[in-house]
């Protein structure tokens, strides 16, 4: 995408000269899918972001409207056929779309569609899109009305007429095996599945709906027949069911109102109980001062991925699934309300109240609430309302840390990225800090740092615990606002500024495939390590920097073993390249001693 | 010329503490300043006069360009236009290779189309020829119908004329506003004013729901404070942007000297300097209050300058006359003039307005499909039925999310604009 030559050298060696990047895919308000990429900090001086580039859907007319606005898009992998996107759009469609690698062609690189899903039950334009993410083989999408779908997607071995794919290596299309529903209660905010992709369970909530939190598979399981279920009584963990009380009178019309009693005090049992599929529900509000009721007033959620393992609390719920629940529910979640309050839930706790409530906006919704990369920005969020507000909120302190200045129109889409991997040991502080990159209502794309402030860098310089994130870079959209961002995955390896010549390629494929494990590995270890390696080498080669700098060859070797994909030949290279690289550097060392 | 404005010294003269002797000196030294100038200046006309004289000035003019604020704007991303009134800002080089690749791009796709079209027998063709005929007037009409705008004002307050009986009573526009109201029904040619209800008052957002439903096209609300229209709000019907801004400097035509009559025909429409991508969302917006085909002979023109963000409105009648055997342009203003600014664009409808399905009842009898847009025919009657039942259909989501808000740090830097 980005070529720094004008000439087309062949397509190894132009992936050689492509400076490291992060990619991604944007879907906008018109419909159309744009993949863009940004060059990893410290920026070239004059560097102006570029326009995003279409990427042309095959087998599809491009027709560019409102209709077919993009919502939502996720991304995973589904098995057989790799790194896909699923966009959701405002036509009650989701396309499943086979995007082209960072090594194509970028002028004629488009997107390949494998399959289009319908849902008829979605009123196109009355209700929208409210949670998407790819299982392994599915696809899982949530509306505002409460309907849930699971469609499960399967390869077709002979390519059929409507979705022949015209690229010169052919796709093996996909098609709808079946759809399975689920009917969630409405009208719903936003739902979040836990893993992004491949989910195993999934959380809602709504203005009058409180949090809730479901497994998956249980939820599509058949559940037991009704007089089981009545008896075992599925209930909250606090066990609250009340019985009617007894009747007393006699007489026709108090007989009247003990029915009428008694189905009341059934209905509020009934919908305490937990639904089929349901592992664990917030707790109502309690009355405010004018003792009327308090709705939950949920606009996004995010779950907070806990590093600590934490033991399984003494539980109070003694039913049979007390094991199970707290297997799922060892993560915290983050709630943000239509009144700019921020609510954390610990369901492990087997607590059904909030944690921890605070402020971020006053009164102004917060629109959403996105995770930092993984092992970075520990106990911090990203929170953006509807007013062009994005900021950093730690949650563990319970306050607003910072907000990135200079955005104008409300914050549609944002991505936490974590820093690019530094390969060798001359990695400045600004290639390290994380970033992330929000589209904007006001036609812009930016980049930001997210600089994390962790535990060890409080001690160690406290200054930099109050740093604040910057914005690197802004860029036009080139027209529609952007709705939907997805990030590839590939997080890009960045080599130290003085050897030139051994320039790696981005292993992208090979990342990917990984991406999940390998990425938090070494997020750990570049945490610690890097402010540490900011600082100039002054020992030997056989000293502290060689060992650490081994462990880190280590892991990524061991990631692209584990990883399997092309490009086998390189590996022998890459290492060795390193190898030189370091005892260069070493030399220069003593040279300088 | 410097040397001699070196003879003349540095200009500063408070080293001398007598002030009749300072203020001769310093009065010295302007005169003598002047004589320079005008030495200088004498000696370039003649200059300029003489052979190449045409040359040298335009050397000495592209030269000494006078820096103006918006010589001097800030960069912006999203221009996409060039200004047309000013030399200004271009679109960076990404946006204008875009732009021609979109533009070279849809010439194949018309061809695609007339591939496509190409179908059946000669009688199929007949047949089509004249449906197409058809639609093409119809089409024409439509363009050229003026769209039906709603024009009310903010909700009242009772502050206007405390001393009335009823609510109502108390909550008329102030006749600075009514006036102004009067000038907009005759610039707009499809505008109806609904006065506002103070008692069982609905908010903005109920009243642009009420008038999708009634096929409206466009909504303009025009905000009071201390009897003066301040605010002017436009809304797009069916979906449309909401876009908020301050008015000042209302001038009607009857304060105008020397204006001309308005004529109930379609204006031509001049939109300056819309530049960036909110400027042409701001442009759109004003387009749709006009039908896109105008009416020439009306000799009427609306121009809708732009400059630093402030958009100002003008209304002229034109008339070409032969001046010294050269065809002129001579125009003549209709009132109203005034000047907006914008505040707040939100790409949907304003907080309220809740779903719609599609179904446009012009009568407001509840007959309903008369004209379906996209919802369904079976759409359209079960959510009229269902209405009634629920105050908020289930599933339906606000957004108000604001695409631009004025703040007023904007303003500090002085070189920053939006438009």
């Amino acid at each position: 995408m980005t070529s720094m030559d004008s000439d087309e050298p062949p397509a190894t060696a132009q992936v050689a000269q492509l400076p490291p990047s992060y990619r991604f895919f944007l879907g906008d308000a018109e419909g159309q899918l744009k993949s863009w990429s940004t060059p990893c900090p410290p920026l070239p001086a004059d560097y102006q972001a570029q326009l995003p580039q279409v990427l042309p859907l095959s087998n599809r007319q491009q027709s560019h409207s409102a209709e077919t606005a993009v919502q939502r898009m996720a991304s995973g992998i589904i098995e057989g056929i790799g790194f896909v996107l699923a966009i959701a759009r405002r036509n009650a469609t989701i396309d499943v779309v086979l995007p082209p690698s960072a090594s194509d062609d970028p002028s004629t690189s488009h997107a390949t569609l494998l399959v289009t899903i319908k849902n008829d039950k979605m009123k196109a334009g009355l209700q929208r899109w409210v949670g998407l993410a790819v299982g392994s083989n599915c696809i899982y999408a949530a509306t505002s009305a409460g309907n849930f779908t699971k469609t499960v997607l399967s390869q077709d071995n002979g390519s059929s007429a409507s979705s022949s794919s015209s690229s010169a290596t052919p796709r093996r299309p996909l098609s709808i095996a079946s759809t399975h529903h689920l009917t969630l209660p409405e009208p719903l905010q936003s739902l979040v599945f836990h893993p992004a992709s491949n989910p195993t369970s999934f959380l809602y909530g709504g203005e009058e709906i409180p949090l809730s939190i479901w497994n998956i598979e249980t939820a599509f399981s058949t559940p037991p027949s009704q007089a089981e279920a009545s008896d075992d009584g599925y209930t909250a963990p606090n066990g609250e069911e009340q019985t009617p009380a007894a009747a007393t009178g006699g007489a026709g019309g108090e007989n009247a109102k003990m029915r009428k009693r008694k189905r009341q005090a059934e209905a509020r049992a009934k919908a305490k109980e937990l639904l089929w599929g349901e592992v664990w529900r917030a707790k109502n509000l309690p009355n405010d001062a004018l003792s009327l009721p308090q709705r939950p007033n949920i606009t996004s959620i995010a779950v907070l991925a806990d590093s600590e393992d934490t033991p399984a609390s003494p539980g109070q719920a003694s039913s049979s699934e007390s094991p199970e629940r707290s297997s799922i529910l060892k993560f915290k979640v983050a709630v943000g309300t239509r009144d700019g309050l921020l609510r954390v839930f610990d369901p492990s706790s087997g607590s059904r109240k909030q944690v921890k409530e605070f402020s971020i906006a006053k009164s102004t919704p917060i629109k959403a609430l996105v995770n930092p990369a993984a092992g970075s920005n520990e106990g911090e969020l990203l929170a953006a309302d509807g007013e062009g507000k994005l900021s950093a909120v730690d949650v563990v302190a319970g306050k607003l840390k910072y907000q990135w200045k200079d955005i104008t129109g409300a914050i549609a889409s944002v991505v936490a990225l974590p820093p690019p991997t530094t390969e060798g040991l001359a990695s400045s502080p600004s290639s390290s800090t994380p970033l992330a990159v929000s589209s904007s209502l006001d036609r812009l794309l930016r980049l930001h740092t997210f600089p994390s402030s962790s535990q060890s860098d409080r001690k160690k310089a406290p200054s930099a615990a109050s740093a604040r994130g910057q914005n690197l870079l802004k860029g036009f959209t080139g027209g529609a606002a952007v709705t939907a961002i997805v990030w590839d995955g590939a997080v890009p390896i960045v080599t130290a500024p003085e050897v030139d010549e051994d320039e790696e390629e981005e292993d992208e494929s090979m990342n990917r495939g990984a991406a999940g494990e390998a990425d938090e590995e070494e997020e750990d270890g570049d945490d610690d390590e890097g402010v540490w390696e900011a600082m100039q080498e002054v020992g030997e080669a056989n000293g502290i920097p060689s060992s650490r700098s081994a462990k880190k060859e280590g892991q990524r070797r061991s990631k692209r073993l584990s990883a399997a994909g092309p490009g086998g030949d390189e590996e022998g290279e890459d290492v060795g390249d390193a190898e030189e690289a370091k005892e260069e550097r070493a030399k220069r060392t003593r040279k300088a001693d | 010329m410097d040397e001699a404005e070196s003879s003349l010294g540095r200009g500063n003269f408070k080293h001398i503490g007598n002030k009749a002797k300072r203020q001769a000196e310093y009065r010295k030294y302007r005169a003598g300043k002047r004589k320079d100038k005008l030495a200088r200046r004498v000696a370039q006309a003649k200059e300029e006069k003489g052979a190449d004289g045409q040359e040298k000035k335009r050397a000495r003019l592209a030269e000494n360009r006078t820096r103006t604020i918006e010589n001097t704007r800030l960069e912006n991303p999203t221009i996409i236009s060039e200004p047309n009134s000013h030399p200004g800002l271009k679109p960076s080089q990404a946006v204008i290779d875009a732009q021609q690749q979109a533009s070279g791009s849809s010439k194949p796709k018309d061809k695609t189309d007339d591939e496509d079209g190409d179908d059946g027998d000669d009688a199929e063709e007949e047949v089509d020829e004249a449906a197409l005929a058809a639609e093409e007037e119809r089409a024409f009409e439509d363009a050229s119908a003026p769209p039906a705008i709603l024009i009310t004002t903010s909700a009242p307050s009772s502050s206007t004329s405390p001393h009335l009986a009823s609510v109502n009573a108390r909550s008329h526009p102030a006749e600075r506003t009514r006036d102004f109201i009067e000038e907009l029904l005759n610039m707009f040619p499809g505008g109806e004013y609904r006065p506002r209800a103070k008692a069982k008052g609905a908010s903005l957002g109920k009243i642009a729901g009420w008038a999708r439903k009634r096929g409206y096209n466009a909504m303009i609300v025009i905000g009071e404070d201390h009897k003066q229209p301040t605010m002017w709000t436009l809304i797009g019907l069916p979906e449309g942007p909401t876009a908020v801004f301050r008015l000042t400097s209302v001038r009607l035509g009857k304060e105008i000297g020397g204006h001309a009559r308005s004529t109930p025909h379609s204006p031509e429409l001049i939109l300056n300097n819309f530049t960036t991508a909110l400027g042409h969302s701001v442009g759109s917006l004003l387009q749709s209050l006009f039908p896109s085909i105008p009416q020439l002979e009306g000799r009427q023109v609306l121009t809708a300058h732009n400059q630093r963000d402030f958009i100002f409105f003008r209304r002229h009648r034109y008339e070409f006359a032969l001046r010294k055997g050269e065809e002129k342009a001579r125009l003549q203003e209709i009132g109203p003039q005034f000047t907006v600014k914008l505040r707040k664009l939100m790409p949907s409808l304003p907080k309220g307005a809740g779903g719609w399905d599609g179904v446009v009842d012009f009568d407001g009898d509840g007959s309903g499909a008369v004209m379906d847009m996209g919802g369904g025919g079976e759409a359209g009657a079960e959510a009229a039925e269902a209405a009634p039942k629920s105050k908020r259909a289930r599933g339906q989501v606000e957004e108000t999310t604001s695409e631009f808000t004025w703040k007023p740090k904007m303003g500090v830097s002085r070189r920053n604009f939006y438009l």
